[in-house]
């Protein structure tokens, strides 16, 4: 073993130890895993800049709190690793009042939550990041060269009042950032003078230089370059979580060239480097793909960063981005790797229709194809575009419910009044989240402006105005439906059963709903409506309804008007909130219990077909894409005994994104292994799955978040168990070696 | 346009032929295996299944050939650049004026064709359909005849002679058997088949399929005994795979080209 490979080693079972401590001590996180540690048990910060209440607000007290919190945050160096630091809190979060579904918002918009609270929507008020840098700033000015744009700006808008509080906000950052640095820099250079070992003092040495250097100037290579990135990324992270990365082969590609032409570096180091980089948090980064002009952008970094993630074999979230003209062994190496590590990576995205969808929106192609996949379901522009991507959300089962409830009282009971009920509900929905978007955006600078992605951004410096105000060139608001599976079945159902066949009446229906299935006839009629046609199935009824369910949600979405020419983008995502929107919705006419999570994205329910056809899930997701650009991603889990070569993978993702597809998130994971890892998950603590767009340890999921992500490999199974089989189908796993 | 009965159409399958394909098992088949894995594709017309905990369900559809290659278009685009349709079964040309027209069906959309079939029936049968048929799949459980017999209930002496006549026809073949221990995994059994197979011109691969019991729980739904076979054992079907090697024939264990684990 060479000393990269017994490195990585250890850098990754210290990783998995840290996981298993983040555990034991925080329990369990229903999220992305990220790159954070846990502080020391006796570390103690209180944010000096906030009221009795805990509370704070508004760009100076961010910029304060943040840089004291900086200043105080423990160093880490581990002797292993290319690269300095961990990161340990998130500042966003120590805010009262906190909550996923809820941010702190100090304005008030009490007139939107009856109809926030009746149609379960996310309103995005308050929430924060979610958009991307443009981390080439950074990578050319250095944290030096970054504070005096900041102060040449500042003296340009000495008269400018909200410029002045921002960009004074902005020298806090940056000076509680090269703080922490610095004092990294100096852990670094004191642990390289008492270290026996002259390998681990020679990086220790390293790590020193390489900090100390970098506390003003740009990086000159490559891993002052992965440095610079993750210094970056850990303070982002603990300002407000943000996550996003960049198109990190072509970011990277002109160090790693200039220390091959110098000798300094080779594949094997600048692997271990990108592996340290990888280790250090699970940002969102595209690979390979066209750049503006649609050539393709695929180097030996794209390889490399495949390599490293493999090598490390943890939780990661890199994209290849799928167009015509990726080269073909970076993608088939992609798809190698996502069935060899069987940890959920990479994902890949549809380049074609996500070009093809943005255009929509009036913008160039050229514009489109730098927009890429840097968060759990979207695109964006780095460094230009404002977004709130993956923040605003409807419950569409719960407009469903409210519709159905208003049903009874309007007269006879019908599908076709019951979908005039389901739209202008959901005109209302939508017209609710415009409003809430747009309080957002007059607001959110006064509340929490964004001081780290402000710094890598084209305009919020030079303008002196945050990026939710006015600093970035573009706003395309995403908004996105959830439930689409769960009321695209509930119209089929009714309609087959009540209405075609006729095998329950209208007021058995609203019995059975209103009692959730209770009794022999509530069993019975639920396995009824549970057996009827399915969206995803193919021409069936639920086919039919989710088609126009997406086509009247995209209209809906596209005709409110905005202010400023904004834009909001129809997706259908719903994030890890499957569970949270189900318990707020009753009994459903698909036969879903009351509570029980809604579907998941724009994927069918578990159990659409009895034989749960991958090619099935992948033409109806594809049929539902709302198209401007904005995704809706296809969430495929596959069992390793079932002959699906990396060949049929390949071929799968290219038809899905021929057909219209934008996105697309895999788990490849053994149904005995799932169920003996959700009876004892401590067994299993490196099995990573991919939640959602996020990929997470299973360990440390909650029980209920465990269930879900089992239920999507189960169901299938269990269905599957009366299915006509083929002589043939022995897992081959089992047979042979 | 023919109706016939089908007791599933599965999309996405790995298992029946090259590619990504979908398989249409047909009800109805002439043969009565002891150890089949799917007995409700045995009689011909739709019947009951009673799963526990389950409201009984009807096995077996009425469904046309236009329907039918309606569902199959459904995945046109996922069957480039070798995958298709397979009508399996159940003995497909059981539906013998419904397989052809589901096969025409396809052909005419440009869609590659396969059937998975016994060959135990007269040649005209097959005759009927070969122009619409790109690939056969067939079994060859026993190759002697009495024991086949008991086996089975049908003599294979038809599959010889309509074997012979596929070869001249040059036709793309696949060869399968299904293994039962204490059945046919025998040296003498393969030496025999494996000797008519190296006489094939257009064989892809000859793939050995050891017995698997996912077809148990549906005979109690069926109101039927199950079967009790087992598997023969990695080492046995190493070296029965072996023999075939030795024709030089492609040998695949359960689609697997590699040797069985020990």
């Amino acid at each position: 073993m060479n000393n990269f490979d017994a490195r990585i080693d250890r850098l990754r079972e210290k990783k998995l130890a840290q996981t298993r401590a983040k555990l034991r001590r925080f329990g369990p996180q229903d999220e992305d895993d990220y790159g954070s540690v846990p502080p020391p048990e006796d570390f103690t910060w209180r944010c000096p800049a906030a009221d009795s209440t805990g509370a704070f607000h508004g760009a100076k007290a961010w910029g304060q709190n943040f840089r004291s919190l900086m200043e105080h945050h423990p160093v880490y160096i581990d002797p292993d690793d290319a690269l300095a630091g961990r990161w340990m809190f998130m500042l966003s979060r120590m805010r009262p009042g906190n909550t996923v579904q809820r941010a702190p918002f100090p304005f008030d918009y009490s007139s939107l939550h009856e109809r926030q609270g009746l149609y379960d929507v996310r309103s995005g008020i308050g929430k924060d990041a979610h958009f991307a840098p443009d981390y080439r700033i950074g990578l050319g000015l250095g944290w030096g060269g970054l504070k005096a744009k900041v102060e040449a700006s500042l003296a340009r808008h000495a008269a400018d009042a909200e410029a002045c509080e921002l960009l004074e906000a902005e020298l806090d950052a940056l000076a509680g950032i090269r703080n922490w640095i610095t004092r990294t820099a100096a852990a670094a250079h004191a642990m390289a003078e008492a270290e026996s070992d002259p390998d681990r003092q020679h990086n220790l040495r390293d790590l020193a230089a390489i900090n100390s250097r970098l506390v003003e100037m740009p990086p000159a290579t490559f891993r002052e370059a992965c440095q610079w990135l993750a210094w970056f990324n850990m303070a982002s992270r603990t300002y407000n979580r943000d996550g996003a990365g960049g198109q990190l082969d072509e970011l990277l590609r002109p160090f790693y060239e200039r220390d091959l032409a110098a000798g300094r570096i080779d594949e094997e180091e600048a692997t271990f480097i990108l592996a340290c980089l990888l280790l250090n948090d699970t940002h969102y980064y595209q690979i390979g793909g066209p750049d503006r002009g649609g050539c393709d952008q695929t180097s030996v970094v794209s390889f490399l960063l495949l390599e490293a993630a493999h090598r490390l074999r943890l939780s990661c979230n890199i994209t290849v981005r799928v167009h015509a003209g990726l080269d073909e062994q970076l993608f088939a190496r992609a798809v190698e790797i996502l069935c060899l590590d069987r940890l959920a990576y990479p994902r890949f995205s549809g380049d074609h229709a996500l070009v093809e969808g943005f255009a929509r929106n009036g913008f160039s192609r050229e514009l489109a194809r730098e927009r890429i996949a840097l968060g759990c379901n979207w695109m964006t522009l780095p460094g230009r575009e404002y977004g709130l991507n993956d923040l605003v959300k409807i419950n569409l089962a719960k407009v469903f419910a409210v519709a159905f409830d208003e049903l009874f009282a309007t007269g006879a009971p019908s599908t076709e009044a019951l979908a005039r009920l389901f739209f202008s509900h959901l005109d209302r929905a939508v017209q609710c989240v415009a409003e809430g978007v747009n309080f957002h955006l007059d607001h959110q600078y006064r509340n929490e402006p964004e001081l780290l992605l402000n710094l890598l951004c084209y305009g919020p410096i030079e303008k002196g105005r945050d990026a939710s105000h006015g600093g970035v060139e573009f706003y395309n608001l995403a908004v996105d439906g959830a439930g689409l599976a769960t009321v695209a079945d509930s119209f089929a159902a009714i309609e087959q059963r009540v209405e075609a066949e006729q095998l329950l009446t209208w007021p058995q229906l609203r019995h059975a709903i209103a009692t959730d299935f209770n009794g022999p006839e509530g069993t019975r009629l639920r396995q009824l409506l549970s057996r009827s046609d399915r969206f995803g199935q193919g021409r069936s009824r639920g086919d039919k309804w989710a088609g126009v369910i997406t086509e009247r949600f995209v209209s809906t979405v596209r005709a409110v008007p905005m202010p400023a020419g904004y834009k909001l983008l129809p997706g259908w995502f719903s994030w890890a909130d499957t569970v949270r929107f189900g318990r707020t919705v009753g009994a459903t006419p698909n036969g879903r219990h009351a509570g029980a999570p809604i579907s998941h994205g724009a994927n069918p329910d578990p159990g659409f077909r009895r034989d749960g056809a991958l090619t099935a899930i992948a033409k109806a997701v594809a049929d539902v894409q709302p198209g401007f650009g904005n995704t809706a991603p296809l969430q495929l889990e596959i069992d390793p005994g079932c002959r699906c070569s990396p060949e049929i993978i390949g071929r799968l993702l290219r038809a899905h994104f021929a057909l219209g597809g934008t996105l697309v998130n895999i788990n490849i994971v053994d149904a005995k292994k799932i169920r003996e890892a959700h009876r004892c998950p401590e067994k299993f603590p490196d099995l990573v799955v991919r939640v959602t767009g996020f990929s997470a340890y299973f360990a440390s999921l909650s029980p209920e978040f465990r269930q879900l992500v089992v239920n999507r490999i189960l169901t299938q199974e269990d269905r599957a168990a009366d299915l006509p089989t083929c002589a043939a189908e022995t897992t081959p796993q089992e047979a042979l070696v | 346009m023919a109706i016939g009965v089908v007791t599933d159409i599965q999309r996405f399958s790995l298992h029946d032929g090259p590619g990504i394909r979908t398989t249409v098992f047909m009800k109805g088949c002439p043969l009565r295996c002891t150890w089949c894995h799917n007995p409700e594709g045995l009689a011909a017309a739709p019947e009951l299944i009673f799963y526990p905990g389950r409201p009984p369900e009807l096995v077996g559809r009425l469904i046309t050939a236009d329907e039918v290659v309606a569902e199959v278009l459904e995945d046109r685009i996922f069957y480039e650049p070798e995958g298709g349709v397979t009508l399996s079964g159940g003995e497909p040309l059981q539906q013998g004026p419904f397989a052809l027209d589901i096969l025409q069906g396809c052909k005419q959309e440009g869609i590659h064709t396969a059937i998975e079939t016994s060959l135990c029936y007269d040649w005209s049968r097959l005759e009927a359909i070969l122009d619409w048929v790109d690939l056969i799949v067939f079994d060859l459980k026993l190759a002697d005849e009495k024991t086949h017999r008991r086996y089975t209930g049908v003599s294979n002496s038809a599959l010889w002679s309509n074997l012979s006549r596929l070869n001249a026809t040059g036709k793309t073949l696949i060869a399968r058997t299904p293994l039962i221990a204490g059945v046919n995994d025998t040296a003498e059994e393969m030496e025999r088949i494996t000797a008519k197979l190296s006489k094939l011109r257009k064989l892809l691969y000859y793939e050995l399929l050891p017995y698997h019991p996912l077809g148990t729980g549906k005979y109690a739904a069926l109101g039927r005994a199950a079967p009790a076979f087992s598997s023969p054992s990695p080492a046995t079907l190493n070296r029965l795979a072996d023999i075939g090697r030795t024709r030089n024939l492609t040998v695949l264990i359960s689609g697997i080209g590699a040797t069985a684990h020990e």
